[in-house]
């Protein structure tokens, strides 16, 4: 852990840490082997279950299908208000797609295989090894939107498409290459896991320091070198950590702990080796443009804009295709670009790059960008969320009431006041994006005066985005 | 068994040929296995053959509709457009008849207060009927924007214009700046209207925001608060036949027709896309 003695706000200190695994069961669960087996059998199984429904579905309204309903509204919520928010990366520990190409490199399911890995064990090449790709997979994902959240067959083949996609770079390529550089689901996750509140660290460096071969890395009897190629021994950010808890087995020490933290302490860390960077800033932007996009699309009162999303006709979708991609990857980045120029003008300093004002500055996009996300998902949640129920108890829409849930009809809960909670949260995550851009301007500028010279367009930025969310969410 | 590159490129073509064929599948069979699909369960309002007619000049009396059975018809607030409604009226019942030449319905539901004037945060109660006017609509009503190119004929009744209309009273201050701004011709800020055919619009719209007043309008009705059950009761008066098939609904003895409810309580903040909304209701004439 970086010390620092910057304080959040001027009163949260960034060093508190609560370890999670100072108890003893806690420990003990996380270090079995049937952690995190369970879950992803678990979710293995709902999966299947999505599938099934998502291809029996076909065409069929969404609403009342257990694979949209499940991922878009019930797993997509989750992820966005409470997992990565909360528990970091805790959904890529229990994500089922990987498991067959961890199966297929460790031959086992459940015990460890020691000695080289199945499969080819290519090397992923190192340009490639950032979020560029995750970057452009995730925005072309998008593309489809308003076919996968309403047509159950299109959600089918998105996730064919990934399932396959995980098996087939897993014969290929080492470990979880797949989860680390080309899983569209991922980037986000690793970006905005950087505010979680949780984090899988080293305890004592010295231990790990006199400790040869370091076992978290390369693995031992009781687990796997970290499948996600970290150097668990010394990682500072959550951005690549898997959470697949192999380091708090392969450790003899106990070394490794899960602490609960206070949130957003990754933004201020940058090392030699998880430097801050252009792919992740770009990450925070387009996840930001495609926040704004979505909810002209699905939640605004734009009904040619939804007629284009949907692909009304050929070229209203192609036109969306250009927005959006336009919109996200030159305009926000563009518009964010201006402002950094101007910190830097204001500064009046000259030995900072503006590649690095700009770069480090985009970091306060990630609160931002949660607080945005999760105010969305509340408009996804409270008026749609009434039909997970229904189909709940009739998966496949075949007539079945295995909870007796399926003649709820369609409740909209809260309705009245989702804009000021949206609202609410999202002047909460505006809080943290100004606490953290603060501290963020007095570590890229020389002085004090300079920081605060150099903060202000930040701060006009991240106020001007707030109030535009908060003009579509409370109207 | 070792994997090695001819395994790798056999399985990736194998589960790719698989994949592709199984996506090729369901394509073909949207539904995957024949299943039957129970029809939606509609609410259904049967308009029953009449001899009489009313006059609502003499206003709404009850005993008019008495022998009429009603059909509560559930709403739900309006949430995919902004602005979302705050409040929920829960349901309106709903009556109709037909004689040989015109359409009654009677929409009635609960409201403890009477709103019938407009000031700055201050709304009036109000009640619409919406009617496809083509056959192959969307099966629900909450994407109202999207009813294709023929759109939709909406009546719309509204407790302030119910007022004016028939007690000939202003339902708003009569304050106006710029009125007539001096050395112009015309007004600058356009605030006269027409006067008022009927207590009720008779719409045309395509899609959200696009509501529009028809050039004839075609609609009469009447509404009236009763304060001692704190309930309103609206009734619509129409044509049987359509004057234009472009933009009136048509209806006809033995025929049927959906229709959607809108409501709209005033005190509670409720104007515009605030409002409760009901899915398709099967309008049946026997």
């Amino acid at each position: 852990m970086i010390e620092t003695k910057d304080k959040l706000f001027g009163v949260v200190d960034l060093n508190a840490r609560f370890e999670l695994t100072k108890f003893k069961p806690v420990r003990a669960i996380l270090k079995s082997r049937w952690m995190p087996l369970l879950p992803i059998l678990l979710n293995l199984f709902i999966f299947v279950i999505i599938l099934l429904a998502a291809f029996t579905g076909g065409y069929s309204a969404g609403n009342y299908n257990f694979g949209i309903m499940i991922v878009w509204i019930l797993w997509w919520v989750l992820l966005m208000m409470m997992l990565v928010p909360g528990l970091s990366r805790a959904w890529c520990m229990m994500c089922p797609f990987p498991i067959f190409s961890d199966w297929a490199q460790r031959t086992k399911l459940f015990d460890v295989k020691t000695g080289k890995l199945g499969g080819l064990n290519f090397k992923w090449p190192k340009k490639l090894s950032n979020m560029w790709v995750m970057n452009i997979a995730f925005l072309v994902t998008t593309f489809f939107s308003g076919f996968m959240t309403v047509m159950p067959f299109a959600t089918f083949i998105l996730l064919g498409i990934i399932i396959l996609g995980a098996f087939i770079v897993g014969l290929v390529f080492e470990k979880r290459t797949f989860c680390l550089y080309l899983c569209p689901v991922s980037g986000f996750q690793g970006l905005y896991s950087q505010f979680a509140t949780v984090e899988v660290r080293r305890k004592d460096w010295d231990i790990c320091k006199n400790h040869n071969p370091k076992t978290c890395f390369v693995g031992n009897e009781n687990g796997y070198g970290c499948p996600w190629l970290r150097t668990p021994f010394d990682f500072q950010k959550n951005t690549y950590c898997g959470m697949c808890l192999e380091c708090l087995k392969t450790c003899p020490y106990d070394n490794m702990a899960i602490n609960l933290r206070p949130p957003g302490v990754d933004l201020l860390v940058e090392t030699k080796r998880e430097p801050k960077g252009l792919d992740e800033a770009w990450k925070a932007f387009i996840m930001l443009g495609i926040a704004i996009v979505f909810y002209l699309a699905f939640q605004g009162p734009w009904g040619f804009f939804k007629d284009m999303v949907r692909g009304a006709t050929l070229p209203g979708y192609l036109g969306y295709i250009a927005f959006h991609a336009t919109f996200n990857l030159l305009i926000i980045p563009g518009v964010f670009f201006v402002f950094a120029y101007l910190s830097k003008r204001l500064s009046g300093n000259t030995d900072v790059s503006l590649k690095t004002i700009f770069t480090n500055f985009a970091y306060t996009l990630i609160p931002m960008g949660l607080g945005v996300w999760m105010g969305f998902s509340v408009g996804i949640l409270l008026p749609n969320g009434s039909y997970i129920l229904r189909v709940l108890s009739d998966p496949f829409a075949w007539g079945w009431n295995l909870f007796g849930t399926a003649q709820i009809p369609w409740t909209p809960v809260l309705t009245g006041v989702m804009g000021y909670l949206q609202g609410a949260i999202l002047i909460v995550f505006f809080a943290f994006a100004v606490g953290y851009g603060w501290l963020l301007a007095k570590q890229i500028y020389a002085d004090a005066k300079q920081a605060k010279r150099g903060f202000v367009p930040i701060l006009t930025f991240l106020t001007l985005i707030t109030l535009v969310f908060l003009w579509l969410f409370v109207g | 068994m070792k994997i090695t590159k001819p395994i790798v490129i056999a399985i990736t073509l194998v589960l790719t040929v698989a994949f592709v064929a199984l996506v090729y599948f369901g394509m073909t069979h949207a539904r995957g296995a024949p299943v039957a699909v129970p029809p939606l369960k509609r609410a259904t309002l049967v308009s029953h053959y009449k001899t009489k007619s009313l006059d609502l000049t003499q206003g709404v009396a009850l005993a008019d509709w008495a022998d009429i059975p009603g059909t509560e018809v559930e709403l739900v607030y309006q949430v995919m457009v902004l602005p979302w409604s705050k409040a929920l009226i829960p349901a309106v019942t709903a009556k109709s008849f037909h004689n040989d030449t015109e359409l009654y319905v009677y929409v009635s539901w609960k409201d403890d207060a009477e709103n019938r004037n407009l000031s700055t945060g201050e709304f009036g109660d109000a009640v619409a009927l919406m009617f496809p006017l083509a056959d192959d609509v969307p099966p629900s009503t909450l994407m109202m924007g999207f009813l294709g190119k023929q759109g939709v004929n909406v009546w719309h009744w509204k407790a302030t214009q119910d007022k004016e209309f028939w007690s000939k009273e202003s339902v708003s201050n009569d304050a106006y700046s710029d009125f007539h701004y001096p050395f112009e011709e015309q007004e600058t800020l356009i605030v006269s209207k027409s006067a008022l055919q009927s207590a009720i619009s008779d719409l045309i719209a395509v899609k959200v925001t696009t509501t529009t007043a028809k050039a004839t309008q075609n609609v009469q009705g009447r509404g009236v608060w009763d304060a001692s059950r704190g309930e309103w009761r609206v009734v619509f008066k129409r044509a049987l036949s359509a004057t234009n098939l472009k933009e009136d609904a048509a209806f006809g003895h033995g025929t049927r027709k959906l229709m959607a409810f809108a409501a709209w309580a005033g005190d509670k903040g409720d104007r515009g896309g605030r409002k409760s909304i009901s899915d398709w209701v099967q309008l049946e004439f026997r």
